[in-house]
């Protein structure tokens, strides 16, 4: 069956100076339909890059990405090559058939609109999605439609009182309800695929639980796929089926969420649940990964991990591993089985 | 108990805010009342949204901000509104304080030497021979090396960073250090390192933590004593493992199921609190959770919220319902 979103061997280099940054290395994500992945890693591991490249939203001027394949099917079943779609192309498809929600809300809405406008904007600029559904042509809304369309995405993303809030500016709201109202927009033409980069990261525990609920009732309802970009596994746990590991650009394990998080292969997704203690048994100290994350350009020859790797050894300095398959539907970029590492 | 440290004693911090031409201004309470008890030596922890008031009652404590009621007690010091800057001052000398984000908290045109010894500076020591020894000393302590002393910090990673936040606390011998949320800043890998130095630190120095977080988990793991804070007031505090395992207020007992686990051992039941914190701007003096709360009675909507309570094993609450259900048993 053709994915929702299907990319193969997406690199993004960013120009800086003289020299190219390389962001990401080489990675395969596919989305299926109704289906929710995960993108997980650390700060500069190149998971919203991936995200933004999928939405075309890097700067022209020093992002280029190349890639094998990069399609997305829309509604209609038509699939769209990504990378040679044109800037008009993209309009026409993000909103309607791709849509985003960011980590810190109150950078992407506009501070001098209301927010009720803003909403607007998006049934006026993409009328196509809303007018169309009963097989009818589609025509233009009037503000008085756009308006009353959405007070009643206002109230489906659980915002009280939309009345008043459709006349409140961004800074008169809390995160939280900054952070539904983005949800709001990028839901409001039923995209396919919804790509959540961060959305809980800037909110707090409790406003996290409420917009994670919030995401995943709006996806059973309409059955749109999710990609969700996050640093912290207990999300990809709460949200997602499948995931993805990156560190350092480059996918370090892929398979499902529960195989993930109970047989970690790859030495980098051990440490990482590793650091994050249970709740039941009290502990003295955590488990630390020693370094940093390397900057981009001064990644290590060889596995990128190898530096922080608790089990590294010659070949891992000397030449990167494959992503290979040990187990059916599971990768790992590993020179050796877990077995081999940490199962003696 | 051992011997406290550190106590609050009703302390209130107001703030006024003059946004109407005429007419009286709006007080907004960020710290209502609070009593906490710190033992020497022991981890405290302080939990609750943002906006709640924590980073206030930690400024109140250091004298940042001027408490507008109450008084702070801490090694012999009785502290108050009142008291003059000299006293604040002396009694700092023995509290410090590392901040949230050591991409701001640390001045980017200063080298590493002189960030550290600033403390020993500002109290009088002028020898740059004995500042950069002792820079050094407690550098080497926090994991940083010896070339680091010249270095500036734009050349550090956050968790680097974070070390030199640290060393700084430490050199003038401080015994009580405020943690406002050291680590929430940091790269998840990074994050266990810091943890990890915290606690070797506090261990070989003997020092008292009042830790600010909104990470439970964390909570749990590393504090004796711990208080949750809602919107200025302290709703339940006590024994850590006495919260964690019976939590009275229904906000303990959301915040707590808030928490994303990875291996859940029973699937427990998500509470999912409706909507979000009221201002604090003319507060009431009923319990400021109430509207939120999904068991609230009558009571909890007009009576004012009675005073922490010990309801046994070291676990007090000020949660009518707890209150309430203690009586009749």
């Amino acid at each position: 069956m053709q994915p929702v979103l299907d990319i193969h061997g997406l690199k993004v280099l960013f120009r800086v100076g003289n020299t190219y940054i390389r962001a990401v290395e080489g990675v395969d994500i596919t989305v299926g339909e109704g289906e929710s992945v995960a993108i997980v890693g650390e700060s500069g591991c190149g998971k919203s890059v991936t995200g933004l490249a999928c939405m075309k939203l890097l700067a022209q001027q020093n992002a280029v990405y190349t890639a094998k394949k990069m399609t997305l099917q829309t509604k209609d079943g038509h699939v769209h090559d990504l990378l040679s779609e044109s800037e008009n192309g993209m309009l026409a498809l993000r909103a309607e058939q791709i849509a985003m929600i960011f980590q810190d809300p109150s950078t992407f809405l506009n501070p001098v609109m209301t927010v009720g406008e803003q909403m607007d904007e998006v049934f006026l600029y993409h009328p196509g999605a809303v007018t169309q559904e009963d097989g009818k042509a589609a025509h233009k809304l009037s503000r008085d439609e756009a308006k009353r369309l959405s007070l009643e995405q206002f109230r489906r993303v659980g915002i009280p009182d939309p009345e008043m809030r459709y006349k409140q500016f961004p800074h008169e709201l809390s995160g939280g309800l900054k952070q539904r109202i983005l949800i709001a927009m990028a839901t409001a033409c039923k995209p396919r695929l919804l790509i959540a980069d961060e959305p809980t990261t800037a909110l707090d525990v409790t406003i996290q639980a409420q917009i994670l609920d919030l995401i995943t009732t709006l996806r059973r309802e309409s059955g749109m796929s999710l990609l969700m970009i996050t640093h912290d596994l207990g999300v990809v746990r709460a949200v997602a089926e499948r995931c993805y590991v990156m560190y350092c650009g480059k996918i370090v394990e892929h398979g499902y969420v529960r195989d993930i998080l109970e047989h970690p292969l790859h030495p980098y997704t051990k440490a990482l649940i590793d650091t994050v203690p249970g709740l039941d048994d009290r502990v003295e100290r955590f488990v630390q990964i020693p370094h940093n994350v390397p900057h981009p350009s001064q990644k290590p020859s060889g596995c990128f991990f190898s530096n922080r790797c608790a089990f590294c050894t010659g070949i891992c300095q000397s030449a990167m591993p494959p992503l290979r398959e040990p187990v059916p539907g599971r990768q790992t970029r590993c020179w050796f089985d877990k077995e081999e590492l940490w199962e003696k | 108990m051992g011997e406290i440290i550190l106590s609050t004693n009703e302390l209130s911090v107001d703030f006024r805010i003059q946004n109407k031409v005429f007419g009286s201004p709006d007080i907004l309470s960020a710290v209502s009342k609070v009593n906490l008890q710190i033992e020497r030596g022991e981890i405290f922890g302080l939990v609750g949204e943002s906006g709640c008031g924590k980073t206030t009652l930690a400024n109140a404590i250091l004298g940042f901000v001027k408490p507008t009621a109450g008084s702070v007690s801490f090694m012999g010091h009785t502290l108050t509104r009142t008291t003059s800057p000299k006293v604040w001052r002396q009694a700092r000398r023995n509290m410090q304080m590392v901040f949230q984000d050591p991409y701001t908290s640390l001045d980017a045109r200063m080298p590493v030497w002189q960030l550290v010894s600033e403390p020993l500076y500002i109290n009088g020591e002028r020898n740059e021979h004995v500042l950069r020894e002792r820079a050094e000393e407690l550098l080497l302590r926090v994991g940083l090396g010896r070339d680091d002393l010249d270095r500036h910090v734009f050349e550090f990673s956050g968790g680097q960073r974070q070390r030199i936040a640290i060393a700084r606390a430490l050199i003038g011998g401080a015994k009580f250090i405020v943690c406002d949320e050291p680590v929430s800043a940091l790269d998840v890998s990074v994050h266990s390192q810091i943890c990890n130095l915290l606690l070797d630190l506090q261990q070989e120095m003997e020092l008292t933590y009042l830790f600010i977080s909104h990470n439970l988990s964390l909570i749990k793991h590393i504090t004796k004593h711990m208080a949750v804070m809602y919107l200025g007031t302290v709703l339940e505090c006590g024994s850590t493992e006495e919260i964690f395992r019976s939590p009275e207020c229904p906000y303990t007992q959301a915040l707590i199921s808030s928490i994303l686990q990875l291996h859940p051992t029973a699937d427990t039941q998500k509470i999912i609190l409706r909507g979000e914190a009221t201002s604090p701007v003319n507060a009431p003096l009923t319990c400021r959770f109430a509207s939120r709360c999904s068991a609230a009675c009558e009571k909890c909507r007009t009576a004012p919220l009675p005073p922490l309570t010990n309801i046994g094993n070291d676990h007090f609450t000020s949660c009518h319902l707890a209150l309430q259900e203690g009586s009749h048993e």
